[in-house]
């Protein structure tokens, strides 16, 4: 009995074994994991090598850049273990714990007919492992351009989005009474590289890009009454489109490149036209009695949103050109203005002011829930990066004004420059097209 | 009753490595709020992970490696309650659905 109760023990000892075994081999330990951490993600970019004197500045530029996409944290270089400069060099296990995820190497060099070549690598740090590679030859007065494209590159492959900052931005800037009072400027999308495409005594505002990214809308006071000027950014040829009695305002593109819609008076109320560039045909868009202005088109084309104080206070409206309908987007705040859908067409970005201070918010189209991307109190003009991940505005500095960018999710914000007495109105260009 | 505890024992086990993985999981913004991805991770007794391979991806390419890399980093893997329930193969599956917050 007692060796009996034995086997019996034995037995279910080794069915239990037997089902364990067999449990292992079949079903391994399934865990879900829904949540995680949001955050930026932490880079290394290590100084280029080479003996140039741009090779140390691009790492720079490149770190900047995706640092101030929010995306991106860069790693202090107090943190680097080593700073090699070929792929030769790096030994992932001495990063680790570093608190990179992953690694940026290059090298920049001179090749014998003057052009310069940079080589660059991405790692993973944490899978040790290469995810991209690349060698560009570019002359040399490119260099500032290529770092940015660099980050473009590096941007891509760890987003899966297309990174913007070789893209450019307008501005004006305003200085000293004379003949460069106010100065139509495009820049980098980090404010270097600045160009005056235009000087003028008299103000300059609201410059527009159009959709190809090869001329700007602007309007000019230069002969005393505003008048609405295209201009070709790379010639400097330009042409007077409109200057009507009255207004003549706040010019922005239809997506097909082929009109521009504005904000004319022609001597009474102030009303949204449309203009066929090409036929010189003008079409009126809104009749209503109040100022109907700041017109911004949906990347569909097929509706645009405009500031109108017809309630009373300025509040958004989106105007269905399908249609002619018109619907109040805004209900919260005295003041909401200057509207600028994001590229997906989702979202707005906005001025939103409650009679103290004027924040930029973008607000979700789908339900209306807005969220503040900025403190005040005096901010103005957003304008969306092509990819959406962030905007640019201008805020009060001083006694005049400075540009700033702000990440998409309103965690990074970043002034971007402050030169002359003010800088102002950014409209930050389209994605380049493809040649 | 062993059972029991063993079961109960269990739910701790795959929590406690689901909340690892997760801190260490820095999710990409703006992904389809669809997508899932499996890893399978083999691990040591200690919990070191000796390996991280996507089975299942989700077709997002960085989605996909956040997940790998979640895994790796989570190195070592938290000890079972109970040495019966250590299995040397863990498949993780993340789900991108919470990321609205």
């Amino acid at each position: 009995m007692k060796q009996y109760k034995h086997l019996i023990s034995h037995l279910f000892l080794w069915l239990g074994m037997l089902a364990c075994s067999l449990h292992a081999a079949h079903a391994a330990l399934e865990v879900e994991v829904t949540r995680g951490v949001s955050g930026a993600f932490p880079i290394a970019v290590v100084p280029f090598g080479g003996n140039l004197p741009g090779a140390p500045q691009m790492a720079q530029i490149i770190e900047s850049d995706l640092a101030r996409s929010g995306r991106f944290a860069a790693v202090p270089q107090s943190q680097f273990p080593e700073r090699p400069t070929q792929a030769e060099g790096v030994h992932f296990d001495s990063w680790r714990g570093r608190g990179a995820e992953s690694l940026v190497i290059g090298q920049l060099q001179q090749a014998p007919d003057g052009q310069l070549t940079v080589q660059f690598r991405l790692f993973d740090l944490v899978r040790q492992a290469q995810l991209a590679g690349y060698d560009l030859r570019f002359p040399p007065a490119q260099w500032r351009i290529m770092a940015h494209r660099i980050a473009d590159i590096l941007y891509e492959r760890l987003t899966g989005e297309r990174g913007a900052f070789g893209t450019r931005i307008a501005y004006v800037r305003v200085g000293r009474p004379g003949p460069e009072h106010f100065a139509l400027c495009v820049a980098d999308s980090d404010g270097a590289n600045e160009q005056i495409i235009l000087r003028s005594r008299q103000p300059i505002i609201s410059p527009a890009w159009s959709p190809d990214g090869r001329r700007i809308a602007y309007v000019s006071f230069e002969s005393r009454f505003p008048a609405i000027f295209v201009q070709e950014v790379y010639t400097g040829k330009r042409q007077k489109v409109s200057s009507r009695p009255g207004l003549n305002s706040a010019p922005t593109w239809s997506p097909d490149g082929q009109s521009l819609v504005m904000t004319l008076s022609k001597g009474s109320n102030a009303d949204l036209y449309r203009l066929n560039l090409e036929s010189g045909q003008l079409q009126q868009l809104s009749t209503d009695p109040a100022i109907d202005t700041e017109a911004s088109f949906a990347p569909d084309g097929q509706s645009l949103v405009f500031t109108s104080d017809r309630g009373g206070t300025p509040q958004i409206y989106q105007l269905s050109l399908q249609d002619g309908a018109v619907k109040r987007l805004t209900f919260e705040g005295r003041y909401n203005a200057r509207a600028r859908f994001s590229p997906d067409g989702r979202y707005l970005a906005l001025v939103r002011g409650d009679g103290r201070r004027y924040r930029i918010g973008v607000m979700r189209l789908e339900d209306g829930l807005m969220r503040y991307l900025s403190n005040g109190p005096l901010d103005e003009a957003p304008s969306f990066s092509p990819n959406g991940a962030m905007i640019m505005f201008s805020r009060a500095a001083g006694q005049g004004s400075e540009l700033a960018t702000v990440s998409f999710d309103g965690r990074i914000a970043q002034r971007l420059m402050s030169r002359g007495f003010a800088v102002r109105d950014p409209a930050w260009s389209p994605f380049p097209q493809a040649q | 009753m062993r059972e029991a505890r063993l079961a109960a024992a269990r739910d701790v086990y795959l929590q406690s490595l689901s909340h690892r993985v997760a801190q260490h999981w820095l999710r990409p913004p703006d992904v389809s709020p669809d997508l899932t991805c499996v890893v399978q991770v083999q691990q040591t007794k200690t919990g070191e992970v000796i390996a991280a391979k996507v089975v299942r991806g989700s077709g997002n390419a960085v989605f996909d490696r956040s997940v790998e890399a979640a895994v790796l980093k989570a190195s070592p893997l938290p000890a079972p309650p109970d040495p019966e329930l250590f299995d040397p193969t863990l498949n993780v599956i993340f789900h991108a659905d919470d990321l609205s917050s």
